[in-house]
């Protein structure tokens, strides 16, 4: 069974910059792992070690039985598909599909069979003959894909991509992607900064940011259950609102207070809290709905997003803003006083200090 | 890029071996004119000893026979050198960037014979048309004047080419912008030029450089020895029918190569933006 | 992309400055060369019209086959030193610390900042003159006789050759420099995920995507050797050196037209030349697919992708 082992790998390159700290990660055969995170969360240079393009400082990476540390790119087995500069431009699209055939010395009636194959596979059987500069960028991703395939590698690695297309391209090229994963149950890594892309095409998905893992869980658990404040307002658009407030009681009654956002806890909320003075509330924009009755959030509508069959708010009340989406339209204009209300059972707390979920 | 071995040792070898080899082949490169540098001090005799390199009295008697022109007169055609680079650089540089303009951003009938026209003169050089390019300056009484070695070298057809290039990769776009704040073409003109600021001194520098070296043009062109260039003059001393001291040729090598040394020193880091663009043109 | 309004003067203006000069310093001396060298060699003002006589002595004249020979071997010797070296000299420059790069970029130039006139006087000078530095430094220690780099006609081209190589190579290497970090690196890393060696990353993307300045440099170097006239100059004083065996067609050129005063013939012999000059330099950038102009395609076939 195929699997894809990292085991503490960090990276720090000349000059200090830490790009990657203790990851560690398992892949197991069949399934395909996002990793996602802003720009410059060392999620490229990851991919670049596992290839064996990059030196990992520490850790080590061992694919199915083999430990791959030390052993150059070509004898990994891996393929990889980048961003773009992906094909070669003085080459034919098959003449592309065909490289990394001629170079490990396939006969040439072979190549042309197989690149044939993979073409028809593809759907690219007319671009054969047209050079990259020809064909549009969805088509030479498909070409790179194809390439990738060809090398039947043990392991595939993407690098965001499908970063560089429009939007409809990026869904077909999605699509095209989770097909072969369904067919060729090879282990896949797919980086990404689009969180969308990510929760739909991985079985689990690794978010990271600065070099660290914050979360490595499915889609639905990064969704309710973020482990710390970066992965809540990281994922989801608009990502978690998120309210910095004060635990204290009164009249008795212990409650959570900010300027925008005011509520009462539950008896089981204060345990989880632990006596802490500060802490920092999470709500999904989803989880909001427009308030009739004692409004315990609420603020000035900055913006109204109407998207197609959905509303998002953009809210401010005094020095606090968070965002709102509810299914429908509204009536509601920029400038206007609104307030929400929500399920306070389901309500996130994350500690002030390290943003850790309680 | 090539990889970096994986062993340690390995890595750590291969920039010290390149640079190793890059420095042999640089002593052999420099080492002339090290040479010619500290020759150009010694003493007659001492001269031909190349090691050791310094010399035992400093000795710069050649090079104030040299500037107080007791030879040749080599502040003269110091500055008549001077002049004519300086001058031809500017013409060169302002139509080529001027006309490179116009061709990568407009259209007009004639554009492509025109443009030929001007790559044609590429393929045939001045030197080869010296002769005639010799009994016309002579018509137009510009011979033995700097005008006569300016004027010929005023149409750079790698100019052109170097131009177009850099023009058509310029976007449209912030051109039409000034256009549609109300600019008139000439404004415009003028605010590309800025955009283009490090190819134009890049070109610039190509240009000076090449003039400053100059010499089978001034050599036929110019006569009389106050109008020499400095070039001329050096190689007047050399093919003189009187011997002269080593000593002076290479103070007159020496003085010859400092200004562009130094100027390349100065722009290092334009140049090298220069070439980059060049090859991507 | 221009806008479609009515003429407009500035292009014109601006193209002036350049096709005048063009045309008065350029295609004016052309038409008269061309002319003089239908006109006998007499004195000046004394010329007859004689149709294409200088021509076709030329055919039967040794002389000028020999220059022909020695000018294009010299300059096909000069292109084939220097590419490889240069080249390989990028690729050991990349490898280089930071640091000493600059330093290094500034020696490998130095030759070629300097007139090339001091060149060949430095040349002289320390290679074969007095002392032989040439000689002494790198014939001597391997066993080999002593040679005369001037004198000896097997030896004159190579050392034209040399000079050129001394002169330029700092300035394509810093050329081939820049063409090698215009590659993107992921073609790189692709190809060695593939399965790629060094050689094959070298043979298979380096080489094709370098073509085109390849041909820029090798057209480039052909050009100017077959104008330089310095080494020759001050190598051989403006002969052809012994046995003709320096004998450039520039310098016999120089020679029939400011020693001997034939001005007629020599405009002749530089004029006959030219069609092969320029039917290499069209060989040449063809080769490098240069795509000079949309419009005039420099190659037929392939089309060079952006």
């Amino acid at each position: 069974m195929t699997r894809l082992i990292l085991d503490d790998i960090s990276k720090t390159f000349p000059g200090g910059i830490e790009a990657l700290r203790a990851f560690s990660l398992e892949v197991a055969e069949g399934e395909l792992v996002a990793i996602v995170g802003p720009s410059g969360c060392g999620k490229s240079t990851l991919l670049r070690i596992i290839a064996g393009l990059e030196e990992q400082s520490t850790g080590s990476v061992s694919l199915g039985d083999r430990l791959l540390d030390g052993l150059p790119p070509k004898n990994r087995d891996t393929a990889i598909v980048f961003q773009n500069y992906t094909l070669m431009p003085h080459l034919t699209v098959s003449e592309n599909l065909g490289f990394g055939l001629k170079l490990r010395g396939t006969p040439r009636l072979e190549r042309k069979t197989k690149v044939r194959e993979i073409a028809h596979v593809l759907g690219i059987v007319e671009l054969l003959e047209r050079y990259p500069a020809e064909i549009s960028g969805g088509e030479r991703q498909r070409v790179a894909l194809g390439r990738a395939i060809l090398r039947r590698p043990q392991i595939f690695l993407f690098d965001e991509p499908l970063s560089s297309l429009d939007a409809q391209m990026r869904l077909q090229l999605r699509v095209e992607i989770q097909k072969l994963h369904q067919q060729l149950r090879t282990p896949m890594l797919f980086v990404t900064h689009d969180q969308n892309e990510a929760l739909t095409l991985g079985d689990r998905v690794v978010v990271l940011h600065q070099g660290y893992t914050q979360q490595c869980a499915t889609p639905d658990d990064l969704y309710l259950r973020p482990a710390n404040t970066f992965v809540a307002s990281f994922i989801g658009s608009p990502g978690m609102n998120l309210f910095h407030g004060r635990i204290e009681t009164k009249l008795g009654v212990p409650g959570f207070f900010s300027p925008a956002l005011e509520f009462e806890l539950s008896e089981e909320q204060v345990g989880r809290l632990q006596g802490r003075s500060q802490v920092v509330a999470g709500i999904r924009p989803e989880q909001l709905r427009p308030a009739d009755s004692s409004p315990k959030l609420r603020g000035f509508v900055t913006a109204i997003e109407k998207q197609a069959d959905q509303t998002c708010f953009y809210m401010a009340h005094e020095t606090t803003t968070f965002a709102a989406k509810i299914p429908g339209s509204t009536s509601a204009r920029p400038g206007d006083w609104f307030s929400w209300d929500f399920p306070s059972q389901k309500i996130a707390f994350f500690d002030e200090k390290t943003g850790l979920l309680l | 890029m090539f990889p970096a071995k994986r062993f340690p040792i390995k890595k750590q070898a291969a920039p010290l071996m390149a640079t190793l080899a890059l420095a042999a082949l640089c002593v052999a490169f420099a080492f002339p004119f090290v040479w010619m540098f500290c020759a150009s001090f010694k003493s007659d005799a001492d001269i031909f000893t190349p090691f050791p390199l310094l010399p035992h009295h400093f000795n710069p008697r050649y090079y104030s026979s040299l500037l107080d022109g007791s030879w040749i007169p080599y502040p003269r055609q110091f500055l008549n050198s001077l002049f004519i680079a300086i001058v031809e650089t500017f013409l060169a540089t302002s139509f080529a960037a001027g006309s490179g303009y116009v061709f990568a951003k407009f259209h007009f009938r004639h554009k492509q014979p025109l443009f030929i026209l001007a790559v044609l003169t590429v393929l045939i050089p001045r030197q080869v048309l010296i002769l005639p390019l010799f009994i016309w300056m002579n018509k137009l009484s510009l011979l033995d004047t700097p005008w006569s070695v300016i004027l010929p070298g005023a149409a750079s057809g790698i100019g052109i080419l170097y131009f177009t290039a850099i023009f058509r990769r310029l976007p449209d776009a912030l051109l039409d912008m000034t256009r549609c704040e109300g600019a008139g073409e000439y404004r415009v003109f003028l605010g590309a030029l800025p955009l283009v600021k490090p190819a134009l001194i890049a070109f610039a520098l190509i240009q000076f450089v090449l003039c400053w070296q100059e010499h089978l043009v001034p050599l036929i062109m110019l006569s009389t020895q106050t109008h020499l260039t400095v070039t001329v003059g050096l190689s007047s001393l050399n093919a003189g029918s009187m011997r002269v001291p080593y000593g002076l040729l290479l103070a007159g090598c020496t003085l010859t190569v400092v200004p562009t040394a130094l100027f390349f020193a100065l722009v290092h880091r334009q140049f090298q933006s220069a070439l980059s663009r060049l090859t991507e043109a | 992309m221009s806008p479609r309004r009515r003429t407009r003067p500035l292009p014109f203006l601006l193209l002036a400055p350049f096709f005048t000069a063009l045309f008065v310093f350029w295609f004016i001396p052309l038409l008269q060369g061309f002319h003089l060298s239908l006109e006998s060699d007499d004195l000046y003002g004394n010329t007859s019209f004689v149709g294409f006589l200088h021509y076709r002595t030329l055919v039967h004249d040794a002389r000028f086959w020999h220059a022909l020979r020695n000018t294009f071997a010299y300059c096909a010797l000069s292109v084939l030193l220097i590419l490889p070296l240069a080249l390989g000299l990028a690729h050991l420059l990349r490898r280089t610390y930071r640091k000493s790069r600059a330093l290094i970029q500034f020696c490998l130039m130095l030759p070629g900042l300097t007139p090339p006139l001091v060149m060949a006087l430095l040349y002289v000078l320390i290679f074969s003159g007095p002392f032989g530095l040439l000689n002494r430094v790198f014939l001597h220690p391997f066993g080999l006789p002593n040679v005369d780099w001037i004198r000896d006609p097997r030896f004159v081209k190579p050392s034209l050759a040399l000079l050129a190589m001394w002169r330029w190579t700092g300035f394509i290497t810093l050329i081939f420099l820049s063409g090698l970090e215009g590659i993107p690196g992921s073609y790189y890393d692709t190809a060695r995920t593939e399965g790629a060696s060094a050689g094959q990353l070298f043979r298979y993307i380096t080489l094709p995507l370098l073509r085109p300045v390849t041909a820029f440099v090798a057209a480039f170097l052909f050009l100017d050797a077959f104008t330089l006239f310095e080494g020759a100059y001050v190598l051989l004083g403006g002969s052809g050196g012994v046995l003709d065996a320096g004998l450039l067609l520039i310098s016999y050129s120089y020679i029939t037209a400011f020693t001997l005063g034939n001005f007629g013939s020599a405009v002749a012999i530089s004029f006959s030349s030219l069609p092969l000059l320029m039917l290499v330099l069209w060989f040449i950038l063809t080769q490098g697919r240069i795509r000079l102009f949309s419009a005039v395609k420099f190659s037929a076939a392939k089309r060079l992708p952006a």
